[in-house]
């Protein structure tokens, strides 16, 4: 077998890495650590450095002699620092600025971004050049108030762009579609294609969308995408903003709504759900899905409505003893199911006995 | 004091962020957040040293230096006992994936070379780029990196037994 020349292929190598360079978001991020650095006081007198010293001696020994992580061990994973991580936490750096959370709770803070994330289970983000990606999970996303002038946050969905001056927001992210739901601040909504909706709190927005979604705005019961989700009010589709929308960005293809008629089905029962979840009301989310389960619906609903269930009792209510049955129960009824592997989550996370 | 230093700092960074970027990417094997990590650190070295650094105009070869070194450094630290233990132990720690594989999918002997280099240990990563990538001479290796000239020639010697025991050819100006 002929042997290839190292020093020929290391520099073909190199040239890539040239033609890479640097990212604009990395250069970003750079001068923004870099200069907020040299905004800080660094001559500080020999005391100071003394006590300093001290301190460091005893927070390395600390470091040395504690398990890796803790709840107040602060270490960063993908450019993002963690904070208030749980015992069990395993979260990983992959492929292309990805960061998975397998399995725990934590914060991810991303300050170049300007907020934070708090994943709801099992979780994956990704950095991109126009902003941060939820790629699969649940997340409650927090942004700091932007400065006047400054560019909004932007969190992307499979299904669009959801741009944010400073507010609290959880967004749902599933391989066939996803939600947000808005509890306080104002985000806008942009789907590739340029359609842009505004939620206020209390405004839910569910994908994948339709061609047609939106075109009927300001008129109850069309079908827009967005939806009152407090309980009072009546359902009603939301005007879409008035500005330009962006041009649509390429790399942002909808996936085919595989399950189209599973959430049709399920929309306004999954809008009740969201509604007693944005409440912290997971006892009653998850008795409304018991019922639910007796419910005749398609088994293709059943399953997905079997494994929110699942999910709250893991996640919210963290009811080992109840999930666990439950998971059983659900492998058992959907031996080859949809969602196997967040079902083996949810048992490894509360060690359930398979 | 600080605006002359910021606007120093800030005319270095513009000047040569790419080319240290690139320096740590090449020696991190390709991994652009580790890159990322040190490119930062080696700015904030800058900033320490600038009140004290008296030729500005040669700042390339001091950055290039002061970038080696610290590469080096954080490339021994990863393979520290501590850090090895914590790897084997926790899947999260295990070393971060190369984010520009990609980039070099395409090129199969490209790809291949990148991930010997990975292979090597910190030394022989660092000397063999030094000497491959940038044509420098043992003597200015050993310059740098604060090195004797024999210890060097060692280094480069093992490198390339490694590189050839992966199923390479090393040309015999590079050994």
């Amino acid at each position: 077998m002929a042997r290839h020349d190292f020093g020929a292929a290391l520099r073909e190598a190199d040239r890539a890495l040239e033609r890479f360079g640097m990212p604009d978001e990395v250069d970003r991020r750079l001068q923004h650590r870099l200069f907020e650095t040299l905004g800080r006081p660094r001559r500080w007198p020999t005391l100071v450095w003394l006590g300093l010293g001290v301190c460091a001696t005893a927070a390395l020994v600390v470091v040395l002699v504690r398990p890796e992580s803790g709840p107040a061990h602060l270490r960063s994973v993908g450019g993002m620092t963690v904070v208030d991580p749980s015992a069990d936490l395993r979260i990983s750096a992959g492929e292309n600025g990805e960061v998975e959370v397998a399995q725990g709770d934590c914060t991810l803070v991303d300050r170049a971004w300007g907020g934070s994330f708090r994943g709801l289970g099992p979780l994956t983000l990704r950095r991109e050049r126009t902003g941060l990606r939820v790629v699969r999970g649940v997340v409650e996303v927090r942004v700091q108030k932007r400065a006047a002038g400054s560019p909004p946050a932007r969190v992307l969905i499979s299904d669009g762009t959801i741009e944010v001056l400073g507010t609290r927001f959880t967004v749902s992210q599933r391989a066939d579609g996803g939600q947000v739901a808005l509890y306080e601040g104002l985000i806008e909504f942009t789907s590739p294609d340029g359609r842009v909706w505004r939620l206020e709190p209390g405004d839910m927005l569910a994908w994948p969308l339709d061609e047609g979604d939106g075109a009927g705005a300001g008129a109850p019961g069309t079908d827009s995408p967005v939806r009152r989700i407090r309980p009072e009010a009546p359902l009603r589709v939301l005007p879409p903003a008035g500005r330009h929308a962006p041009p649509p960005d390429p790399s942002l293809e909808p996936p085919a709504p595989s399950v189209a008629e599973v959430e049709a089905d399920l929309q306004p029962l999954l809008q009740q759900i969201a509604v007693l979840r944005s409440r912290g009301l997971y006892e009653q989310a998850a008795r409304t899905l018991e019922q639910a389960l007796h419910e005749s619906y398609a088994p293709a609903t059943l399953e997905r409505v079997s494994f929110e269930l699942g999910s709250i009792l893991t996640y919210h209510l963290g009811d080992a003893e109840r999930a666990c049955t439950h998971w059983r129960a659900h492998r058992a009824r959907y031996p080859a199911g949809r969602y196997d592997r967040e079902v083996h989550l949810g048992e490894t996370r509360l060690g359930c006995s398979r | 004091m600080a605006n002359r230093q910021r606007l120093t700092l800030e005319t270095c960074y513009r000047l040569h962020r790419e080319r240290v970027f690139r320096l740590c990417l090449r020696y991190g094997g390709g991994d652009a957040s580790w890159a990322e990590d040190v490119t930062h650190d080696v700015f904030i070295k800058l900033l320490e040293h600038l009140p004290r650094l008296e030729r500005l105009d040669d700042i390339g070869g001091w950055l290039y230096r002061v970038t080696t070194n610290l590469a080096l450094s954080r490339l021994r630290q990863r393979r520290s006992v501590r850090m090895a233990l914590r790897r084997l132990f926790s899947p999260s720690e295990r070393e971060a994936q190369v984010s520009t594989d990609l980039l070099l999918m395409q090129r199969e002997q490209a790809a291949r070379a990148m991930a010997t280099l990975r292979a090597l240990p910190p030394r022989e990563r660092v000397v063999l780029c030094m000497k491959v990538l940038d044509g420098k001479s043992q003597r200015e290796i050993a310059d740098a990196l604060s090195m004797s000239e024999g210890f060097v020639s060692k280094l480069v010697a093992r490198a390339c037994a490694h590189v050839r025991a992966l199923g390479w050819e090393v040309s015999d100006g590079e050994a």
